[in-house]
């Protein structure tokens, strides 16, 4: 049955937010051309082709293709022995492994910095990157190798042919649209990540960019890095969707795939777990072991607990704030771009998904100057920061909104028409609810991500605010991680249940899915 | 009082013409069956109706409103008063079966919304599952629901869009018979989507023959089984053996090579080809030797199907046909019969 998309027309209940929400989404590119060219064309030149540019555009990616291969090895391989190996307690290792994702990297890093001084530079932010970017490989991965039908893999060995040759002909084959997904995911964080480089003391387009704008007061040059940065970006992201290739990961027919009953030889399974052992204790072990050292570091002093508290109840407003007002901003758009598929809700769409490749600091600053020009009274307020977050978290709540909104049937929409509901009427009555699942993941994951983001929150909280990031950063840059203890541990077991709970639930809804949209569910943050 | 009447209805998808010049008027009450192979357009004309499609020309009138006309929509699908019961159902699963049911209504609460519920549960003999969620339902269960939420504003029309077809064989035959029930005792118009021959038949007061777009004929069951319109029909709705024969002079019997056969209408003298249903041909076993010129037809196949079965016969011409025998008599395979038709015959030009 063919049904033809020509006379879709948003509603204007619908289309009207959803302009808002690219209106919001545009402001950082619109203060990039602003900011860039104020000195003229001629200075942009001059600052992009000056050596140091260059050292930058060298140490960025130089980082990013080391990060990103780690995290393509370590992710698939973690996936594929979590889901194809006969382990005990697969799906809890699988969340377990997902667990890095709660540890902000600035906090990581500083970890690996107090106990291991002399990583601090390229190696030390390629581990600390890895660890802490792994599983946005292993996740989709995962989620596809449990969505794949054993009887493919029967027939294939019914045909002659070998586990190897299935494992690579048949299935990594069909997971590849996830690696590569999971690898831009990867490859955009290691670019616009800001924390772990600056602890680190390795010089990449972030750390430099930061300088420029709060050390150097030169706007107008981080504006121009910035926007090398988003080129590069940019260029990841198209490279990335021409690489995706069409064939995902399928079942046809109809019927429950049956349960996969593999066997693994015993060397192989000690083998796995010791590999996975390994992994955690890079990536979990020693975060929470530094920040567990800290904490006995320095027993004169006593632990203001009130200070953390205050700081744990500013993080959660400004998450919970920042989670509700996505949320919203991001739903005419999710429906408009899953119902009324048209030019016009492709383009607000796409729009929303602009902030997706640029850096927290760059959109920081960019709110930071439409605030001084234009919302001057909130300039260090509460609402400006919660823009400043909305504008980071939009792509990721838009994507996850869109993705749930598909996994229902427009059946039903059309059902409810027939039975006299209005276009109002039926989003409010049937696809929202519907979709509540995957609206509810995305708030839980904007809340997650808004209390680990550092630099918006640096640059635009209110004055007198602290929360648990910026206070982390305040005392280990100036390497008092005694002090730092409390807030990262506070911080560590905040963020950990919400992932564990998000991991379960991209796992469990590993069943495949009607397309991809351009963006997947997780998006590289701080 | 016609409830519905489509008007040389018309609708592409780019090239591909989906629906040419469909006519089509059901009467008040009448449940009227669009039957038609896959790919035909029906689902097209369902949605078309509802209003989740305009089509590019013709005009639809409901209860003597006119809905759509040259390509524009003038009443939008939550105002035409036309509800669906899709192939799978679509309950809405968020919501109990109670709730699914009153979506409909205009109040969702009060004592007349649970009075309609309960005489619809009634109906489809599911009250005591009110409080289930759909997915707790089995998929017979389901279709009854969701028949019961699109009679419950009592709409000017119902449409049902192969209903069954998620459905096995087995419980296909009941949940069709008690679907049909309530449909007569609500006294509801429907337009019923289907590409099995023998539901649309068993169902309906009146049958649409929609092939390649274009509705071939609409006649009442019987009258669409006995004098189909074309070959083609006739061969789309039921089993049917087309064979070249020469009509004789007066128009009424014609000569081919199943003997001569009686027709049912008279047509001019000549060449002509007549449709024989398997259940008129009739089967007698001879002992002539099956390889002498003087054997009527072989014996090729003879598939058991219980009550009665179906015999492979080859014609002396070389020509295969299909007979419809009891199972007592089913000749054995390589056997030679004499052939002879039962009953009168359409014949085409």
């Amino acid at each position: 049955m063919l049904i033809a998309r020509r006379h879709v027309r948003v509603p204007w209940p619908l289309a009207v937010p959803a302009v808002a929400a690219a209106v919001i989404a545009l402001i950082p590119l619109v203060y990039l051309v602003v900011e860039a060219f104020s000195r003229g064309a001629a200075n942009v030149w001059d600052e992009i082709f000056q050596a140091r540019t260059w050292d930058l555009v060298r140490n960025s990616f130089l980082l990013t293709a080391v990060v990103t291969a780690a995290s393509v090895v370590l992710g698939t391989g973690g996936a594929w022995v979590t889901t194809r190996f006969a382990l005990p307690g697969k799906t809890l290792i699988l969340v377990l492994l997902t667990l890095p994702l709660a540890i902000p990297s600035y906090l990581s890093a500083f970890a690996w910095i107090s106990w291991q001084p002399q990583l601090a530079g390229f190696w030390g932010a390629a581990i600390v990157l890895t660890f802490a970017c792994f599983p946005y490989v292993l996740l989709p991965v995962a989620a596809a190798l449990r969505g794949l039908d054993p009887a493919q893999e029967e027939v294939a060995r019914s045909l002659g042919k070998t586990p190897q040759q299935i494992a690579s002909e048949l299935v990594l084959r069909q997971v590849r649209p996830s690696i590569t997904a999971g690898a831009l995911l990867v490859a955009l964080y290691v670019l616009s990540d800001f924390g772990a480089v600056a602890a680190m003391r390795y010089e990449t387009f972030t750390w430099v960019i930061y300088g420029a704008y709060r050390a150097g007061f030169n706007p107008s040059r981080a504006a121009i890095l910035s926007m090398v940065l988003v080129s590069a970006a940019a260029v990841l992201v198209i490279l990335e969707s021409r690489a995706r290739g069409r064939a995902g990961a399928s079942r046809l027919g109809s019927g429950v795939a049956r349960v996969d009953r593999r066997t693994t030889r015993v060397g192989a399974k000690i083998a796995a777990l010791g590999g996975v052992a390994a992994v955690l204790g890079v990536g979990l072990g020693v975060p929470v072991a530094s920040v567990i050292s800290w904490m006995g570091r320095d027993t004169q002093r006593d632990v203001q607990w009130s200070e953390v508290m205050t700081a744990v109840g500013d993080s959660f407003i400004v998450g919970l704030l920042t989670a509700i007002a996505t949320v919203l901003i991001a739903l005419p758009v999710g429906i408009a771009a899953a119902r009324y598929a048209s030019r016009f809700s492709s383009v607000v769409e796409r729009t929303t998904y602009v902030s997706h490749a640029l850096p927290g600091i760059v959109i920081a600053i960019s709110v930071v100057f439409v605030g001084i020009r234009l919302l001057r009274p909130w300039y260090q307020e509460l609402p400006l920061l919660v823009l400043g977050q909305v504008v980071i978290f939009l792509p990721l709540a838009v994507a996850a909104i869109r993705n749930s909104i598909e996994q229902s049937s427009p059946r039903m929409e059309e059902v409810a028409h027939s039975l006299g509901a209005g276009t109002m009427a039926t989003i409010l009555r049937v696809t929202i609810p519907l979709a509540l699942p995957g609206i509810g993941a995305a708030a839980a994951m904007t809340l997650l991500n808004a209390m680990k983001e550092l630099p918006t929150t640096l640059l635009l909280r209110p004055t007198g605010w602290e929360t648990l990031a910026t206070s982390i950063w305040k005392y280990s840059t100036v390497s008092d991680y005694a002090a730092v203890g409390p807030y990262a541990l506070a911080l560590m077991l905040l963020a950990a249940l919400p992932t564990a709970v998000l991991s379960g639930l991209t796992l469990l809804r590993s069943q495949p899915r009607p397309h991809h949209s351009p963006v997947t569910t997780e998006a590289p943050l701080s | 009082m016609i409830t519905l009447s489509v008007d040389h209805v018309s609708h592409a998808f780019g090239a591909h013409k989906v629906l040419n010049e469909v006519s089509l008027q059901v009467p008040q009450g009448c449940i009227t069956a669009v039957l038609g192979p896959s790919g035909g357009g029906k689902t097209t004309l369902l949605r078309t109706i509802c209003g989740f499609e305009t089509p590019d020309s013709g005009s639809i009138t409901i209860s003597g409103v006119d809905v759509c006309r040259d390509g524009r929509s003038l009443v939008p699908a939550e105002k035409r008063g036309v509800t669906i019961v899709p192939q799978e159902g679509a309950l809405f699963p968020h919501l109990s079966v109670y709730d699914n049911i009153a979506f409909g209504l205009k109040h969702r609460r009060g004592p007349q919304v649970a009075k309609r519920v309960a005489q619809l549960l009634e109906l489809i003999e599911l009250a005591d599952i009110a409080d289930e969620r759909p997915s707790s339902l089995s998929g017979g269960m389901q279709q009854r629901v969701a028949l019961a939420r699109a009679l419950a504003p009592s709409p000017a029309l119902v449409l049902l869009d192969e209903p069954f077809s998620a459905l096995d064989a087995s419980l296909r035959q009941s949940v069709r018979d008690h679907v049909v029930e309530t449909l007569r005792h609500e006294g509801a118009t429907a337009l019923w989507v289907t590409h099995d021959q023998q539901e649309a038949l068993s169902v309906a007061d009146q049958v649409a023959v929609l092939i390649d777009g274009r509705i071939m004929q609409i006649a009442d069951p019987a009258t669409l089984y006995r004098r189909p319109a074309s070959t083609q029909v006739a061969q789309f709705v039921g089993e049917a053996t087309v064979v070249e024969a020469t009509v004789s002079g007066d128009g009424r019997t014609a000569t081919c090579e199943l003997g001569t056969v009686e027709l049912a209408l008279p047509i001019a003298a000549g060449p002509a080809k007549v449709v024989v249903r398997p259940e008129q041909i009739e089967i007698t076993a001879t002992d002539t030797d099956p390889n002498s010129s003087s054997c009527a037809g072989v014996v090729q196949t003879s598939r058991f199907y219980g009550h009665d079965g179906v015999v492979e016969v080859r014609l002396a011409s070389g020509r295969q046909v299909s007979v419809r025998v009891h199972a007592r008599n089913l000749p054995p395979v390589g056997a030679c019969v004499d052939v002879s038709v039962n009953g009168d015959v359409i014949a085409f030009v």
